[in-house]
C-alpha cells in the first residue's frame, strides 16, 4: 500500500480507539519530559567539568619538569658555541640567526604559568633581553574586523598593545563574566595589561582602559584556533617584568581559553593589579607536540632562562587544588543525584507505557485479526499490516513529540539559563554551560528513540498475523 | 474463464491427513452464477478458496483468464485478487468501527486509489445495493442482512469479474438470505462469475448450474 493509503488507514484505525490512544500520547510525552531535563543536564556537567579537568594545567603538577630542548635537538648541543649569551655575539647578523636558533629551541617547559607572547626583534638595539613567556598563535588577539587594534603578533605588538598609543584594549565578554564585571561598568575601567616584549620599552606594562567588549558569538567564532579565548583573557599585572627581566610573577588563573578557572585568588582581585592573571596558550611553536596544557619561556639569556625556570616551577608545584577538585566532585555529585532520581521515575514511566502500548496492540490485533486478514484476502500485500501500525505509531510518536517539543523545549531553555544564573550567583569557578545543539541533539533523540521504540513494537506484534496463511486465521473463527 | 486442472488438497500428514479435494477437474465459463454444493467436510470451502487464490492446491493448477495462479508469487497474487476477485464471507469480517463507506471502499484503498474517487465508486456500489441511508453509518449498528449487503458491495466496489461467496447466508434469516441470493443472481445477470458454496438446495437452484462435492470428489453436476 502507499504511503497516503497506509496514513489513512492508520488514521481510521486509530479513530476507533481513542481514548487508549490518548492515554498512550500523554504517557509517551510525559515519560519523555521527565526525562529531557536529567539528559540534558547530565551531559552538560559531564561534558563541561570534563573538558575542564582535562584541560587544567594543575593536573600536570605533580608532573611537572623542565625540559631544555636545547640540549635534546641535535645538533645544537654546543649552545651558542660556548658563548653564554647572544650579546656577546660581536656581528649582528650572527646574533640575529643565533638568537633566533636559539629562541625556538633554547626553552624551558613547565606545566604551569603564561604571559602572553609575541615577540618584536629590535634590531636596531644592540642590546637585546629576552625573557618572554609566550602564547602561541597571538595573531588571533584581536579578530580581522576589528582593525582599529590590529593584530598583536610581532611586527605590529606595539602598536596594537597599547591600542594606537591610546592604551587602550578591548576585552572579551566572558573575562568580564569571570571578573564579575558588569558590560555596563565596564567602559573607562582600567585594566592592566602585560606586554608580550617586555623588554621593549613603552609598552611594558601598563593600565588599559577598556574601550571595547567583544560579545561571546563574535569570539565564539573564532574559538576554534584555541586562542583568540585565550589571548582575550589578558594578563594583568603590575609587576611582571620590568626591562631587565626582573619582576614577580604571581599567578592567579589558568586554563586554555575558554574554558578556565581562578586557582588562587577572588575573580574580583584580578582587578586589583597585585596579581598577574595568566591564561594559557596552545604552543605549537616549531614543534607540534606540545601539548595545548603546556606553555613555554623563551630567553636570550640561558641563566634567566633557567632562573624563570625555577622559580615557576616552584609556584606550580605550590599549587593547592584539592578545592577545586572537591567543588567538581559537588557537582558531579549533584548532578548525578538529580539525574537518578528524574532518570528512574522517567525511564519506569517509559516502560510502563512501553508495556501499555504492546499489550494495546496486542488487544487490537486479537480483536481485529479477521478483518486484517480480510484485507489481506482482498489484496492487501502481507507487509502492509505491520505498516498500517507502524504508521499507527508514527502518528501517535508526532503527536506526542509535538507536545514534548513544546513543553521539553521550554524545560532546556529554562534548564540553560538557571544553569547560567546558578553558575554566576554561586562563584563555582566551573563554567557548565548548556549548549543549544546539546538541547537538539537530546531533543531529537530522544524523539527518535521513540520513533524507534513504538515501531519496533507495532512491528513485532503483527509480524506473525502477517505471516500465517490467511485460510487458517479464518477457518480457525468458524 | 476459470479452469480448474487435476487439483488435490489434503490436510495435515500420516494417518490423520484429510484430502480435501481429489483430482478436480472443471471449468467455468464467464458470467456463470454456479453454486456449490455437499456435505459438511466434502471440500466446498477448499476449492473456492483455491479458486479465490487464498490457498495453493497440492497438485493441479487453477488458471484464471489465462493466468495460472500457481506460479504467481504472493504479492502479485495479492494484487490478482484484488483485481480480478471479490469475496464475500459467511462471517462477513466487516470492521466494526468502520462506517459503510469505509469498509466498502477498502479494496480500493488499497489498490491505492485517491480518496475522492475511492468514495464515487464506494457510493455507486451501496446505493446499488440500497444501503444509501447508511452510507456513514458504523457497522457495528446494522442488522446482519444489510452487513452482508456491505460485504457484497465490498467484494464488487473494485469492479472485479469473479465474485466467491462462502455460505453468504448462513448467518442470515431466509428474508434476508434470499434477499443476498437474489443480488447475486443479478451480479451474475450482469456478467460476473459468481461462484457461491451453500447448503441451501433452494439457493442452489437459483444457480445456473450445480456441483455437487462429496470427498473431494465432484459427483454430480446439474443444470
Ligand atoms: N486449514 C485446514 N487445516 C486442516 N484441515 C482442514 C483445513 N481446511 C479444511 N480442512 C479439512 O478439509 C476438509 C474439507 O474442508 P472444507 O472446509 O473444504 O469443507 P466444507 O465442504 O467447506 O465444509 P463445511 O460445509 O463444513 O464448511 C475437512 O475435513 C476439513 O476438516
Ligand atoms: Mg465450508
Amino acid at each position: 500500500m502507499k504511503t497516503g493509503q497506509l496514513l489513512y488507514l492508520a488514521k481510521l484505525s486509530l479513530k476507533s480507539t481513542k481514548k487508549s490512544n490518548k492515554i498512550i500520547i500523554f504517557m509517551l510525552a510525559v515519560s519523555m519530559i521527565i526525562l529531557i531535563p536529567v539528559t540534558v543536564l547530565w551531559i552538560s556537567v559531564n561534558v563541561s567539568v570534563n573538558k575542564q579537568i582535562n584541560s587544567m594545567p594543575y593536573m600536570l603538577y605533580s608532573e611537572a619538569e623542565i625540559k631544555d630542548y636545547r640540549l635534546e635537538d641535535e645538533g645544537v648541543d654546543e649552545g651558542l658555541d660556548g658563548k653564554q649569551n647572544i650579546s656577546e655575539f660581536e656581528d649582528i647578523e650572527t646574533k640575529i640567526v643565533y638568537e633566533r636558533y636559539y629562541l625556538t629551541n633554547a626553552f624551558a617547559m613547565v606545566d604551569v604559568v603564561v604571559s602572553l607572547g609575541g615577540q618584536e626583534y629590535a634590531l636596531n638595539k644592540e642590546e637585546r633581553f629576552y625573557n618572554v613567556i609566550d602564547i602561541d598563535k597571538s595573531d588571533y588577539f584581536f579578530p580581522k574586523n576589528l582593525n582599529s587594534y590590529g593584530s598583536v603578533f610581532a611586527d605590529n605588538c606595539d602598536k596594537s598593545f597599547d591600542g594606537n598609543g591610546k592604551k587602550q584594549v578591548i576585552v572579551c565578554e566572558k573575562l568580564l563574566d569571570e571578573i564579575g564585571v558588569e558590560k555596563e561598568d565596564a567602559y573607562g575601567k582600567k585594566i592592566t595589561v602585560s606586554s608580550s616584549t617586555p623588554y621593549y620599552d613603552g609598552y611594558l606594562c601598563y593600565e588599559y582602559e577598556i574601550v571595547g567588549i567583544i560579545r561571546k558569538e563574535v569570539s565564539a567564532m573564532y574559538d576554534g584556533a584555541d586562542t583568540f579565548m585565550s589571548a582575550l583573557l589578558f594578563f594583568c599585572s603590575s609587576n611582571v617584568y620590568d626591562e631587565k627581566g626582573e619582576g614577580v610573577l604571581k599567578p592567579v588563573m589558568t586554563g586554555n581559553g575558554y574554558e578556565y578557572g581562578f586557582v588562587n585568588i577572588d575573580k574580583k582581585d584580578v582587578l586589583n593589579k597585585e596579581y598577574m592573571m595568566i591564561g594559557l596558550g596552545s604552543t605549537s611553536y616549531e614543534i607540534d607536540s606540545f601539548a595545548s596544557t603546556h606553555i613555554f619561556i623563551e630567553s636570550s639569556s640561558y641563566k634567566k632562562l633557567a632562573q624563570i625556570n625555577d622559580s615557576l616551577i616552584h609556584k606550580a608545584i605550590s599549587l593547592d587544588t584539592s578545592q577545586l577538585f572537591a567543588k567538581y566532585k559537588q557537582l558531579y555529585d549533584i548532578s548525578n543525584v538529580l539525574t537518578f532520581i528524574f532518570a528512574s521515575a522517567g525511564t519506569v514511566l517509559l516502560i510502563i507505557t512501553i508495556m501499555y502500548y504492546y499489550l494495546n496492540i496486542k488487544h487490537d490485533i486479537e480483536k481485529r485479526k479477521n478483518f486484517l486478514t480480510v484485507m489481506r484476502a482482498v489484496g492487501a500485500h502481507d507487509k502492509d499490516i505491520p505498516k498500517v501500525y507502524m504508521m499507527q505509531s508514527n502518528i501517535i510518536c508526532a503527536i506526542a513529540s509535538l507536545i514534548f517539543l513544546v513543553i521539553g523545549l521550554a524545560l532546556c531553555i529554562s534548564i540553560k539559563y538557571a544553569v547560567a544564573a546558578i553558575m554566576k550567583v554561586s562563584g563555582i569557578s566551573v563554567a557548565i554551560s548548556v549548549s543549544w545543539s546539546m538541547i537538539f541533539i537530546s531533543l531529537f533523540g530522544m524523539i527518535a528513540i521513540m520513533f524507534a521504540i513504538t515501531n519496533i513494537i507495532a512491528f513485532v506484534c503483527t509480524v506473525r498475523l502477517s505471516k500465517q496463511s490467511i485460510i487458517e486465521i479464518l477457518h480457525k473463527e468458524q | 474463464m476459470i479452469k480448474i486442472n487435476d487439483v488435490s488438497k489434503a490436510f495435515g500428514q500420516g494417518a490423520g491427513s484429510v484430502v480435501a479435494l481429489d483430482n478436480i477437474n472443471l471449468t467455468i465459463e464467464s458470467g456463470k452464477f454456479v453454486a456449490i454444493t455437499g456435505k459438511s467436510g466434502s471440500g466446498k470451502s477448499t476449492l473456492l478458496n483455491i479458486v479465490g487464490a487464498l490457498e495453493k492446491p497440492d497438485t493441479g493448477y487453477v488458471e484464471i483468464d489465462g493466468e495460472n495462479l500457481n506460479i504467481l508469487k504472493a504479492d502479485s497474487l495479492a494484487n490478482f485478487r484484488n483485481k480480478k476477485l471479490g469475496y464475500v464471507f459467511q462471517s462477513f469480517y466487516l470492521e466494526p468501527e468502520f462506517s459503510v463507506i469505509e469498509n466498502v471502499a477498502l479494496p480500493l484503498l488499497i489498490a491505492g486509489e485517491k480518496k475522492a474517487d475511492r468514495e464515487e465508486k464506494a457510493k455507486i456500489m451501496i446505493n446499488k445495493l440500497g444501503l444509501f441511508d447508511k452510507t456513514s453509518e458504523k457497522v457495528k449498528n446494522l442488522s446482519g442482512g444489510q452487513k452482508q449487503r456491505v460485504a457484497i458491495a465490498r467484494a464488487l466496489v473494485n469492479d472485479p469479474d469473479i465474485i466467491l461467496a462462502d455460505e453468504p447466508t448462513g448467518n442470515l434469516d431466509s428474508a434476508n438470505g434470499n434477499e443476498v441470493i437474489e443480488i447475486l443472481r443479478q451480479i451474475a445477470n450482469d456478467g460476473k462469475t459468481v461462484l457461491m458454496v451453500t447448503h441451501n438446495l433452494q439457493d442452489a437452484n437459483v444457480a445456473d448450474y450445480k456441483i455437487t462435492l462429496k470427498d473431494g470428489k465432484i459427483i454430480e453436476t446439474t443444470e
